[in-house]
């Protein structure tokens, strides 16, 4: 089985990493990537083809994630996409911010590279085992 | 002689005998009249002496009894006569020697006593006399006296008469009266409390520094309602508190309320209103207090936009640290991440030199990862955000000798009891986190050992610390708890942890100190109120 994933990151080597780990697991996870919050939601417009899970990130240009997190949330259809949270911010006043809007999850990005593998890893291979397919 | 002559004669002689009847009947009349007037007459004058004797005693009594002194002179000054209380008054008594009230005068009231003896004369009369005399006892007595002049009965002057009040007694109390009167006054005119002195809510008086604080006048005050100078906003409170003390509910009460001056601006006051009651316990008077509160209320108005401006500048430095520690994390993080696919997909490329310095690399990475988190971490410590919770330190001590790295050779000990705090669990935790590890990291003989104490002091726990490490060189003792003054050598110290400390303990408002040897180890003391703010 594999998934469809949304990953909103404007940070072009956050984006190299997460396609490094997702390329050296058995799963063939389909990416789609968005660099800020307005590119996700037109290509989360379409709507015909929605993402089984969204990672997304904090600190962005322009929109930033928790705005976009409230569109989504906001919207009928789209606020029953899992939105995990990756993101280097550690400040509690965002943490509950973001699980007060609605999240599946906030992963903070760690500083070593192993470290990254494994928590994307163990991530994906959670979500790989909800149903939730059909929004 | 003829016939007709005598009869002549004989007619005459009739005439004459009848008019003598007449005439005698006529005196008759008359001497009864005289008789009675004279029984009359009689009558009158004893009635009048009767009345003379009565109204001469009555003087006597009058002159005898009167309570002023009384006294008579001649047109000279020379006492003729005197009375009981004059003779107790003066010292003298005319019935054993002569004396003449002009002596008795002071010297200084001569010139003045002269003028009121012409006016005397002159009119008669002279009323509202004062002066002083000196009393055969060579006292000074201030005298008042009300003169007149006795005349005989040919309208000739020939004695003059006074009565005389000793006025000294009453004088002198005029002047205690007035003397305290005026250092009331100076008391009331100078108070820096504006003071207002009302009856049914109307002002009687008030003072100086009243009238500066409203722009009016005394005389402009008085008789101005309260109510006219109150800001309206504000009386509605005043009246509940007035009323609450008409009805005897209360002696007073304080407000802030404000007032209207003269040119309708507003005057900021706190007032204190007491009450006065008469007799029957009715209320009479009010006295209100005012005092400029203008400077005060400006304050506290700077002082909340001060703690405002503080707040937001506090939560503008959190949210600039997290910024900043974001910014520089992110990039960290992708050196860290290209440097493990260097390893990964060129590793074979590097000779062990080469492995070295990635190494090395990464430990610096490392290094500054954490010196990122540790400016983070000091920058979020602040009073407002520290909870209030039971924290057990054994408890704690035991989680962090759990938590962190601990090489080999050393030992964490903790020695005796440990007590319950009232603090933020976290920021507890951070205290003796940082401050165990800086012991621990520091330890280069063989077998390393921190022990974790505390005393019980009357007010304080005073925790120490002690560790055998390679101490502490005197130099350093303060700069230690300063912010990036680590002074070792040791790779993963950031130079922050003591200043965390240091700042939970400020925080707490408690103390750090240290005691240290080179080469032989240091002990870190915190004393800590058992009362946390």
């Amino acid at each position: 089985m594999s998934l469809q994933i949304l990953l909103i990151e404007d940070d072009m080597i956050e984006v190299m990493k997460f396609n490094r780990v997702i390329s050296g697991l058995d799963f063939r996870h389909k990416i789609v990537e968005a660099r800020n919050g307005e590119e996700a939601l037109e290509l989360l417009e379409k709507k015909d083809k929605l993402p089984d899970i969204i990672l997304l990130d904090l600190n962005m240009p322009k929109m930033n994630g928790i705005e976009f997190l409230r569109i989504l949330k906001n919207d009928e259809v789209l606020k029953f996409i899992p939105t995990i949270i990756l993101t280097t911010s550690n400040n509690r006043a965002d943490i509950l911010e973001c699980f007060k809007i609605g999240i599946a999850g906030y992963v903070i990005k760690p500083l070593k590279y192993e470290d990254y593998v494994s928590k994307i890893t163990s991530v994906l291979e959670y979500w790989n085992n909800n149903e939730l397919s059909g929004i | 002689m003829s016939e007709d002559k005598i009869k002549i004669l004989e007619r005459a002689l009739e005439r004459e005998k009848a008019a003598r009847k007449q005439a005698e009947k006529i005196l008759e009349n008359k001497s009864v009249e005289l008789y009675e007037l004279a029984n009359q007459l009689k009558a009158t004058n004893s009635q009048l002496e009767e009345i003379l004797s009565e109204k001469t005693s009555e003087l006597k009594g009058v002159f005898e009894n009167i309570v002023d002194a009384y006294v008579m002179m001649d047109l000279w000054g020379n006492v003729l006569k005197m009375n009981e209380a004059a003779k107790d008054l003066l010292g003298y008594d005319i019935d054993k020697e002569e004396f003449n009230l002009l002596n008795l005068v002071h010297k200084k009231d001569l010139e003045y006593t002269a003028k009121a003896f012409q006016q005397l004369y002159k009119k008669g009369s002279f009323t509202d006399y004062q002066a002083r005399v000196i009393t055969k006892e060579k006292e000074v007595k201030l005298v008042h006296v009300n003169s007149s002049i006795i005349y005989n009965k040919y309208g000739k002057a020939i004695a003059a008469q006074g009565i005389v009040r000793d006025i000294t007694r009453e004088t002198q109390d005029r002047e205690i009266f007035e003397r305290q009167k005026r250092q009331l006054d100076i008391i009331v005119e100078n108070s820096p409390l504006g003071i207002v002195l009302t009856s049914n809510g109307t002002i009687i008086k008030s003072n100086k520094t009243f009238q500066r604080f409203l722009g009016y006048s005394g005389n402009e005050l008085k008789g101005k309602k309260v109510k006219e100078l109150t800001f309206h906003l504000d009386s509605e409170e005043t009246r509940n508190n007035m009323n609450s003390v008409d009805a005897g509910k209360v002696e007073g009460f304080a407000i802030k309320k404000r007032y209207l001056r003269k040119d309708n601006s507003v005057f900021d006051a706190k007032t204190t209103v007491s009450v006065l009651k008469n007799s029957r316990g009715t209320v009479e008077y009010q006295v209100a207090m005012i005092e400029d509160i203008t400077q005060q209320i400006a304050n506290e108005k700077q002082k909340e936009q001060l703690l405002l401006n503080l707040e937001r500048s506090n939560e503008e430095l959190k949210n600039y640290a997290h910024i900043v520690s974001h910014d520089l994390k992110s990039p960290l993080r992708s050196i860290e991440a290209l440097i493990s696919w260097l390893k990964e997909d060129y590793g074979e490329a590097f000779d062990n030199k080469g492995l070295e310095y990635v190494q090395m690399l990464e430990d610096k990475i490392e290094n500054m990862d954490h010196l990122i988190d540790g400016i983070l971490k000091y920058s979020s410590i602040n009073a407002e955000d520290m909870h209030k919770e039971n924290v057990d330190v054994h408890e704690i001590l035991e989680d962090i000798i759990d938590t962190i790295y601990i090489p080999e050779h050393v030992e964490v000990k903790i020695v005796g009891e440990m007590p319950q705090l009232r603090a933020d669990r976290t920021r507890m935790y951070q205290l003796f986190q940082n401050i165990i590890s800086n012991g621990v990291n520091y330890i280069e003989s063989k077998k390393g050992l921190v022990e974790v104490a505390c005393e019980n002091e009357k007010n304080h726990w005073l925790f120490s610390i002690r560790d055998n490490g390679v101490g502490i060189p005197k130099e350093y003792h303060n700069k230690v708890f300063k912010i990036f003054q680590s002074f070792g050598s040791y790779n993963k110290s950031s130079g922050i942890g003591l200043s965390i400390v240091k700042k939970i303990i400020d925080v707490y408002q408690g103390r750090i100190w240290l005691e240290s040897e080179e080469n032989k180890g240091t002990t870190f003391f915190i004393k800590l109120k058992k009362e946390m703010v």
